[in-house]
């Protein structure tokens, strides 16, 4: 089995399984609902902290005996596991206010009393103002004060900060990871690395910085992608982590070769100042750093980085793939649709589902999407 | 459409100065005639005069609505005026204390109002508004309050910003539509906020991030803000608290005083400008109407309502089933979500109590109180108003485009389950009509009365 394979085999795995895997070998666990919470802390604490996903999830009859159709698949299908006690192996669950749907899927979790009994919210203004950075700020400290009464765990400057570099480490090598995507001889898809980012975001950091090493040290030897030199794409998601979707637009739209996603680059991009207060940084980076729409005052960097990373990245277009009914996601999209395009960069407009659905109408939308710019190459 | 709304509240405050003639021809002649249709002749007035109170509308309330329409007026005029003379306007949202943009002496609009303006034009002003967000593409994912507005501007109906001064609380609609109004205003923008319950640590964030504001106008518009007008401002908002916190307090009386539509007519003003002194004024005429209502009912020992109705979440904005619900069942709204007063008094005797007291004052505005925050600011309120008005009933309309409260329900309907009151879930738009009309409504609250055996 290839590295690439194992990753992926390793993605394929239901967090609880995982969960069960740490709790085997003494270590605590806390689901993680939103990128907004930094892993240090969790991390710090002694726990692995795991970025909340469905992978290997179908369904949401239970979920949605408290939310409606017309709420996010994510917020429907990790409530449906909550209400099948598919957390009870983790010691904590941790939400933020990223949305509507996120923030009353806390209510939910404690309204129905699913399991884990940890259930912490962490309100995370949409502001970036640096009055929203001193309200995270104290939110963190509330944080690490109940992490410490829970578990009676040490959790001071030190450790956090220890658990800083750690993590740092790894966006350093993600960024590695990121540069060898972009190469013309590059030897990963989308769809690998959106494995490894759901690996690594589920794995105690020093496992997760050892795979990465291994990778990169490996990647030279691994054959090109046949489709590298074809049409490159730009993806830019919140919420995405269905692997089949990301191999059918890889194998109908082109390479995906660089991302902007709250499960992919966005989660990684961007390291924590370690000379600054431990808290005081990661509220910054929490709030000035890529990904969420969340953070509405931060578009323009977000714009900015897009466009940067097509043009370095030489994508032929970006494809905007949102959750369906996601309000705040589906604004983001509108604007960056209209600043795309004045940008001179060709934008396709997707949404769907968490995992599957529409498969022929997508393949249909991203062929009829290739035909296009290649009509528009060869009239060039 | 604002002229058109400044045009309206003036003809409507000259008829409001006489307040029987007021009551035979609005509440007594035309009002029932609108009820069940909307002839072409009361397209103008349909929305607007349901909304009032319509045929239930009481005469002692006139003289306080007249001073809401006093204010009404002078905030659409002075719009109208700043746009045709060139100066710059200030948006801003619901949630920001908007007394201290006031206090910067500088012309300001709340556009989230502009689905009333809308509607007082034609019941489908507000869902015409919605269409032309559509056309443009804009997302039917985000609340139609907001779709409302972005279509609006892209209607070219509202007067451009200079400054718009956001909040991004309490909800995604908000969140999302002052994404999209950015984008589209392209001018100078501030977003307040911080606060996610009300405990005094995160009132003091927000209150951090208004003086970050004060700071932010000072520098744009080249000028201090004016300290003594805001104390002035939050005086009179001190006013218009403590008698509409009182008046909607009054509706746990047997019968009720029937001032449900006039609070949420007050709602909306206060939306736009609580602090201008008309306002005050008209608050506490109001609350003189409620005294003289409950001493005249204690008087002549006036029965229970039939059914007394709580509206558990955000009216209807094209329409009012008030009218209809008094003449088919002998009903009354005993409480609604949004005329539901119950604000903080501003302590004045600081700046820094001032800043903070306005921010308190903001966060307890109705729709910003119940929906930011956890679900037991929604569920307890619902809880005691339940209890202790003495609801037969509850109807949510259940507004599509609201997730927060969407995401609710269950929790909802088992604390109605909880309190032995039975509950409505109608599914409209609040804003858009073309996913429910009125007919539908109608049946759907039939077919509820009659499942529950209602009225008793």
């Amino acid at each position: 089995m290839t590295i690439l394979e194992e990753i992926r085999a390793e993605a394929g795995r239901p967090l609880p399984e995982l969960a069960e895997k740490y709790h085997a070998d003494g270590r605590r666990c806390a689901a993680l609902f939103c990128g907004f919470i930094p892993p240090e802390i969790v991390h710090a604490a002694g726990a692995v902290p795991m970025r909340l996903r469905a992978t290997g999830h179908s369904g949401t009859d239970a979920g949605s005996t408290y939310f409606a159709q017309t709420h996010c698949s994510l917020v429907r299908h990790a409530f449906d596991m909550a209400m099948r006690g598919r957390f009870a192996g983790f010691d904590a669950v941790m939400f933020s206010t990223g949305c509507d749907h996120s923030r009353r899927v806390y209510d939910a979790w404690r309204h129905a009393d699913a399991a884990p009994a940890l259930r912490m919210l962490i309100p995370v203004s949409s502001d970036s103002t640096p009055a929203a950075v001193v309200a995270l700020e104290r939110e963190l400290e509330k944080m690490i004060f109940t992490l410490r009464e829970e578990w009676k765990v040490e959790l001071d400057d030190g450790a956090i900060g220890g658990a800083i570099r750690q993590y740092n480490k790894q966006r350093a090598l993600l960024e590695q990871i990121g540069r060898a995507r972009i190469a013309d001889d590059s030897r990963l898809s989308g769809a690998d690395v959106l494995a490894l980012h759901q690996v690594i975001s589920s794995v105690p950091v020093d496992q997760g910085n050892a795979l990465l090493e291994r990778l990169l040290a490996e990647l030279p030897g691994m054959p090109a992608r046949e489709n590298a030199t074809g049409t490159r794409l730009f993806l830019v998601s919140s919420h995405f982590e269905d692997l089949r979707r990301m191999a059918t637009i890889e194998e109908f739209g082109g390479l995906v070769v660089g991302d902007l996603m709250c499960t992919g680059t966005g989660y990684f991009h961007g390291p924590v100042d370690e000379a600054a207060p431990p808290l005081t940084a990661l509220a910054e980076r929490a709030l000035h750093r890529l990904s969420c729409p969340h953070a509405a005052d931060e578009i323009d960097r977000r714009v900015r980085f897009i466009v940067d990373s097509v043009r370095e990245g030489r994508c032929d277009a970006v494809i905007l793939d949102r959750l369906s009914f996601c309000a705040i996601g589906a604004a983001e999209f509108f604007v960056l649709a209209r600043r795309l395009k004045a940008e001179g960069i060709a934008v396709l407009e997707l949404e769907g589902e968490l995992h599957g659905g529409g498969e022929g109408q997508l393949r249909t939308r991203l062929e009829a999407f290739r035909e296009q710019l290649s009509n528009r190459d060869s009239a060039r | 459409m604002i002229e058109h709304a400044a045009h309206s509240a003036a003809k409507m405050e000259r008829l409001f100065a006489h307040p029987w003639l007021a009551h035979r021809l609005l509440v007594k002649t035309i009002a029932p005639r609108l009820i069940d249709s909307d002839p072409k002749w009361g397209r103008m007035m349909r929305t607007t005069l349901l909304k009032t109170g319509g045929a239930t509308l009481p005469i002692e309330a006139i003289p306080g609505m007249r001073q809401a329409t006093i204010a009404t007026k002078g905030m659409h005029e002075s719009v109208v005026n700043a746009n045709r003379n060139g100066e710059p306007i200030v948006w801003f949202t619901w949630p920001v204390p908007a007394a201290v943009i006031a206090a910067f002496k500088v012309a300001y609009f709340c556009p989230e109002n502009f689905y009333s303006i809308a509607n007082a034009t034609g019941g489908d002003g507000s869902t015409r508004m919605c269409e032309v967000a559509d056309r443009h593409g804009v997302p039917q994912e985000i609340c139609s309050i907001n779709r409302c507005v972005l279509g609006a501007h892209l209607a070219g109906e509202l007067p451009p910003p200079a400054m718009l001064i956001t909040a991004n609380t309490p909800c995604d609609g908000n969140h999302a539509g002052n994404t999209i109004v950015r984008e589209l205003a392209q001018c100078d923008h501030f977003s307040v906020g911080g606060a996610y319950d009300r405990s005094p640590e995160t009132i003091a964030v927000w209150a951090r991030s208004v003086w970050e504001l004060i700071d932010f106008m000072e520098k744009r518009l080249g000028r201090p803000m004016d300290w003594d007008l805001l104390r002035s401002y939050a005086e009179n908002l001190n006013r218009v608290n403590a008698a509409l916190n009182k008046v909607t307090e009054m509706h746990r009386a047997v019968p009720a005083p029937g001032l449900i539509n006039p609070l949420a007519v007050f709602w909306r003003v206060v939306g736009g400008a609580g602090w201008e002194p008309p306002v005050a004024l008209g608050a506490e005429l109001l609350l003189e109407a409620a005294e003289k209502i409950m001493a005249k009912n204690r008087a002549r020992k006036a029965p229970r309502e039939r059914m007394r109705v709580l509206l558990g979440d955000q009216a209807i904005a094209w329409t009012d089933p008030g009218s209809w619900l008094a003449r088919e069942y002998g009903a009354a709204v005993v409480s609604d979500y949004i005329g539901s007063f119950r604000h903080p008094m501003i302590d004045t005797s600081t700046r820094e109590s001032l800043i903070e007291g306005l921010v308190l004052d903001r966060l307890h505005f109705s729709m910003v109180r119940q929906a930011h925050g956890t679900m037991e600011y929604t569920l307890q309120e619902l809880d005691t108003t339940i209890r202790e008005y003495g609801a037969d009933c509850v109807v949510f309309h259940s507004n599509v485009g609201c997730k927060h409260n969407l995401a609710l329900r269950r929790e909802v309907e088992e604390t109605c389950r909880a309190a032995g009151v039975p509950a409505c879930f109608l599914d409209v738009d609040i804003v858009d009509r073309r996913i429910m009309g009125e007919d539908a409504i109608k049946q759907k609250l039939r077919a509820f009365f009659a499942a529950n055996g209602l009225p008793k």
